[in-house]
């Protein structure tokens, strides 16, 4: 400070220096200061208590306000800035005062002819802090907008589904009611053979729709062996399952396409006509061994072609996982994850 | 004599073929299932000569997909796709498959006998035109290509800049979509739009 005091030019910059409103301190490394603007003072005060009387012991105060402070703070420098070089602080120091403004400090060293002087600097940030906030929150908006979009999707399908088979039950409802009435009325008098005829035709028909639409209803928990084993009788295929099936649908319905997978590639080029399929139930997976009587040997050269890449994509996708031994035979391992 | 295979997940509809393939003299059927990843394993040992497929199949197993796998292994095996679904997609990706005919199930204005038999014969049938599907204020005949796959990307959940990502484009030229899709059909949000594009069956992600 003393300095300047004879210097009409240095008091002119000391005023100006004052003006400023941001902090400004220049100190030794050791922390004696130098220059020391009205703003940092001002900082400084409210921050310690104190004005600035050694500039390190300020910074460390700084750090331990910012410290305090830390967590849900973004760092406002956080992006790269190509003007910003290597010699300014990396994680500027934020500080938010009782009044609600925000201060962000950074520290510059500097070589000047006459040794090393620490460049403080304090800007008043609180704008940006809190458009930064505001951006913050909106971008969370947005997220949870957009999970509840893709939920909103997933849901449009299944409730057409629902709908539909709403509508059929709902008219099954309808006829079956019309015909208790007429039924009724049949057997409250005398009726006629054709008309017996016709209600007993009405109800059957009416009981087909019922067992078909019902058979609508739990088609999607249908086991989907029955059929895997059909076709592989078509080819020439036994296969033996060992072991308990997943209760999960998502993991059954990936075990049956590894099944396939395996089956296909067994047959077509393996030549074999049985396919084992053990599953061992872990704590929390599913462990499926899948093996053949086919005549690949380990000598084959083999690649892991479209088939068995997509049902390794699909696998982990789902949080499973997929390993191929092909030292004897071809032997397929996964891993279906369990319900949790 | 021909074998055929049905590959249909609707018991009504799988009865109803099965009953119209009856009537063709030199058709018998093979099997009849519900999952059309399972029809790649029927037809993997040349018994069969003719795949009856459904699109939408058991467990979301597609039937372009499946039918794409027969045909790469044994082109000589005749596909017919069958839906009932105004995807307008289907059309192309089944011409892509190499598949040998395409039926609508419920507005097809041939009969599906008619169909297989020409297709046995080494007829290719395919419906003229797609079923006109209205989104909004639009027939779908009107949105663009790329509008149409902005579209399919919507319902699939992804966000603008995925969707940039994966079409290649900027986010602005996404947007610049989206906006011209929403004053085509008058519909405010995309939303709006999906719920009426999946609803009609215009566009259906998982298949």
């Amino acid at each position: 400070m003393g300095i300047f005091k004879k210097d009409p030019a240095g008091a002119l910059i000391r005023e100006a220096i004052d003006a400023c409103p941001d902090g400004i301190c220049a100190a030794t490394p050791e922390g004696r200061p130098i220059l020391v603007n009205r703003a940092m003072n001002q900082i400084c005060f409210e921050l310690t208590g104190h004005t600035v009387t050694n500039a390190a012991v300020m910074r460390s105060d700084i750090e331990k306000a910012a410290s305090k402070a830390q967590g849900g703070i973004p760092a406002l420098a956080a992006e790269e800035d190509p003007h910003n070089n290597a010699c300014e602080q990396k994680n500027p120091l934020i500080v938010i005062m009782k009044d609600g403004r925000v201060w962000q400090f950074a520290a510059k060293d500097l070589e000047l002819e006459h040794g090393k002087v620490v460049q403080y600097e304090a800007s008043d940030v609180t704008e940006l802090y809190e458009y930064r906030q505001r951006l913050a929150d909106n971008n969370r908006r947005v997220a949870e907008l957009h999970r509840r979009q893709r939920d909103l999707l997933e849901n449009i399908v299944r409730n057409n589904t629902e709908k539909e088979l709403l509508e059929a039950k709902v008219s099954i409802h309808d006829n079956i009611g019309r015909l208790l009435i007429r039924t009724g009325q049949a057997l409250d008098r005398d009726v006629r053979d054709e008309e017996a005829d016709e209600l007993f035709e009405s109800w059957r028909n009416e009981m087909d729709d019922l067992v078909n639409s019902s058979e609508q209803v739990t088609m999607k928990e249908n086991t989907p062996e029955k059929e895997l084993l059909k076709v592989a009788e078509m080819i020439g295929c036994k296969v033996f399952f060992e072991g308990e099936q997943p209760a999960e649908r998502e993991s059954l319905l990936l075990l049956y396409a590894a099944i396939r997978e395996a089956l296909t590639n067994a047959v077509r080029h393996a030549g074999a006509d049985e396919l084992r399929v053990a599953i061992e139930k872990s704590a929390d997976v599913y462990l499926v061994t899948i093996s053949d009587n086919g005549s690949a040997s380990g000598n084959d050269p083999f690649h892991e072609g479209g088939g068995l890449g997509s049902l390794r994509k699909r696998l982990e996708q789902a949080g499973g996982s997929m390993r191929v031994d092909s030292s004897e035979g071809f032997v397929l391992h996964i891993e279906l994850p369990l319900a949790g | 004599m021909f074998n055929a295979l049905i590959v249909e997940d609707s018991r009504v509809s799988r009865e109803s073929f099965e009953r119209e393939l009856e009537t063709i003299e030199n058709c018998r059927l093979a099997a009849s299932i519900e999952n059309a990843a399972n029809a790649v394993i029927a037809c993997m040992k040349g018994d069969i000569d003719l795949v009856l497929m459904d699109v939408c199949t058991a467990d979301n197993e597609s039937g372009l997909t499946a039918a794409a796998q027969i045909k790469k292994y044994s082109p000589g095996i005749k596909v017919i796709i069958m839906t009932s679904m105004p995807e307008y997609s289907f059309l192309e990706r089944a011409r892509e498959a190499g598949c040998d005919s395409f039926w609508y199930k419920e507005t097809d204005e041939i009969p599906l006998a008619e169909v297989i038999t020409r297709t046995l014969e080494g007829d290719r049938v395919w419906p003229e035109s797609e079923p006109e599907v209205y989104i909004g204020l639009v027939s779908a005949g009107e949105f663009t290509k790329r509008e149409l796959e902005v579209m399919r990307a919507l319902t699939a959940g992804h966000r603008y800049e995925e969707i940039a990502e994966e079409m290649d484009i900027s986010v602005n030229t996404v947007k610049y979509h989206v906006k011209s899709i929403l004053q085509k059909t008058g519909f405010r949000s995309t939303v709006q739009l999906v719920a009426e594009v999946v609803e009609k069956r215009l566009i259906l992600p998982k298949y």
